[in-house]
């Protein structure tokens, strides 16, 4: 368990060295070869994660690459090699860091603070019940609904999901609580071995 | 509203990472001063619900939408130090799980968005409360919830617009974000001074939904 926990902290550690290398790079060639390693790296998951990749930065990138590519034609100054600059980059940072979160068990990386450990385990978890949650309230305005809702009542709708959500939220949380009592969590905790 | 990664300069999130690494472990360190049974399960799943939080769209007059950020409400209940640690927790997780935001630009959306987002709506809230008074509240509450978007808008336009000056090629082509503080300033503060009134009512609402259940969570702060 501490080679794994080992292994995947240098992992991490890896990752933050890589991301400050690609922050520091600006010449196209390395940036290019760089975004051609990580995919080489992906290897069969190069398609997925790239698509994913693309999905999280497309329009951010789209917006700020066709608002200067506007402003320098308007100057009548186009720098091509900005655009490829700025989008190679993006698209390198953002593949590595679907590669690393395919591939980490950031809960073993994270093993030298148990504080953050149960943090994010307990907070993993809570995230995907939630949000099947506010996906079926979703469903269910939707399917209560004929024709379109005013604004009032769709932020009562988002107000009441959100209200429910803190509610049980802090409902959960004791029952959390009292299963880390049963299971000595803060037995250990006290005993100074347990949180970190 | 927040900075996706490869827009900052090393210049600019490296001391950040140093400045908001001070200021979590002094918020850790406060936090775990007053660290019961409960803290760590309640924090957890606080971040699991911010993070649920931020994916509900606040429909906006026109057709459009924005997200809910729900730092005010958050640090109105906790405290800003909790709403400061569990903001940085959800960015880190929307950087790693949806691929939203990043982890070069984590330092500066936690500052901006966690750190003072959550310091200007605490604040607000108390300068404008007015004890029994449920009007006064319920101004309090909309200022709060429009200042903690407002706030970090103009702190991240602010990051944003110094990156043509701070890292730039030797004949002036930028390295990192393209357009200067008189660009990024009002494309975007502008915008969410419209989405902070959503931010407002959604926090008012939430309030006192949350309030009539007070009770349940008498002992938690």
């Amino acid at each position: 368990m501490i080679r794994h926990a080992t292994r995947h902290r240098l992992l991490l550690l890896a990752y933050l060295l890589w991301v400050v290398l690609l922050t520091s790079v600006h010449d196209l060639r390395l940036l290019g070869g760089a975004l051609i390693l990580v995919g080489l790296l992906s290897g069969r998951a190069a398609p997925r994660l790239a698509w994913r990749a693309l999905r999280a930065f497309v329009w951010f990138n789209l917006i700020v690459s066709v608002s200067y590519l506007l402003a320098s034609l308007w100057r009548g100054d186009v720098t091509w090699s900005y655009l490829a600059l700025i989008n190679l980059r993006v698209a390198a940072l953002s593949l590595s860091t679907f590669w690393l979160a395919e591939r980490i068990d950031l809960l073993a990386a994270l093993r030298f603070s148990e504080t953050l450990r149960y943090l994010l385990s307990i907070a993993y978890g809570q995230i995907f019940a939630m949000r099947r949650l506010l996906v079926d309230f979703r469903d269910a305005l939707r399917s209560r609904t004929v024709g379109s809702l005013r604004l009032r009542d769709l932020y009562r709708q988002r107000a009441a999901a959100a209200a429910f959500l803190f509610g049980r939220g802090l409902r959960d949380a004791g029952e959390i609580t009292l299963a880390m009592r049963s299971r000595g969590f803060f037995d250990e905790e006290h005993a100074g071995r347990g949180c970190a | 509203m927040h900075i996706p990664d490869g827009f900052i300069a090393p210049q600019m999130y490296l001391p950040a990472y140093a400045c908001a690494a001070g200021l979590w472990l002094h918020a850790l360190r406060r936090v775990r001063a007053k660290l019961r049974e409960e803290t760590i399960p309640l924090m957890a799943v606080l971040t699991a619900v911010v993070f649920v939080l931020m994916s509900i769209a606040l429909p906006l007059p026109g057709g459009t939408s924005a997200h809910a950020s729900g730092v005010a409400i958050l640090a109105i209940l906790f405290g800003v130090r909790v709403g400061f640690l569990l903001m940085t927790l959800v960015l880190l997780l929307q950087a790693l799980i949806l691929g939203a935001g990043g982890i070069t630009s984590l330092p500066i959306n936690a500052l901006a968005i966690g750190g003072a987002g959550a310091l200007a709506a605490v604040g607000s809230f108390r300068l404008l409360r007015g004890a029994g008074r449920p009007r006064r509240e319920a101004l309090a509450l909309i200022t709060a919830g429009w200042v903690s978007v407002v706030v970090p808008a103009a702190l991240v336009a602010i990051a944003l617009g110094v990156q043509p000056a701070l890292a730039h090629a030797p004949d002036g082509t930028p390295r990192f974000f393209p357009f200067g503080l008189a660009i990024t300033v009002p494309a975007l503060v502008v915008p969410h001074l419209l989405v902070g009134v959503g931010e407002g009512a959604l926090t008012l609402l939430i309030y006192r939904l949350v309030a009539s259940r007070r009770n349940e969570r008498a002992g938690w702060q």
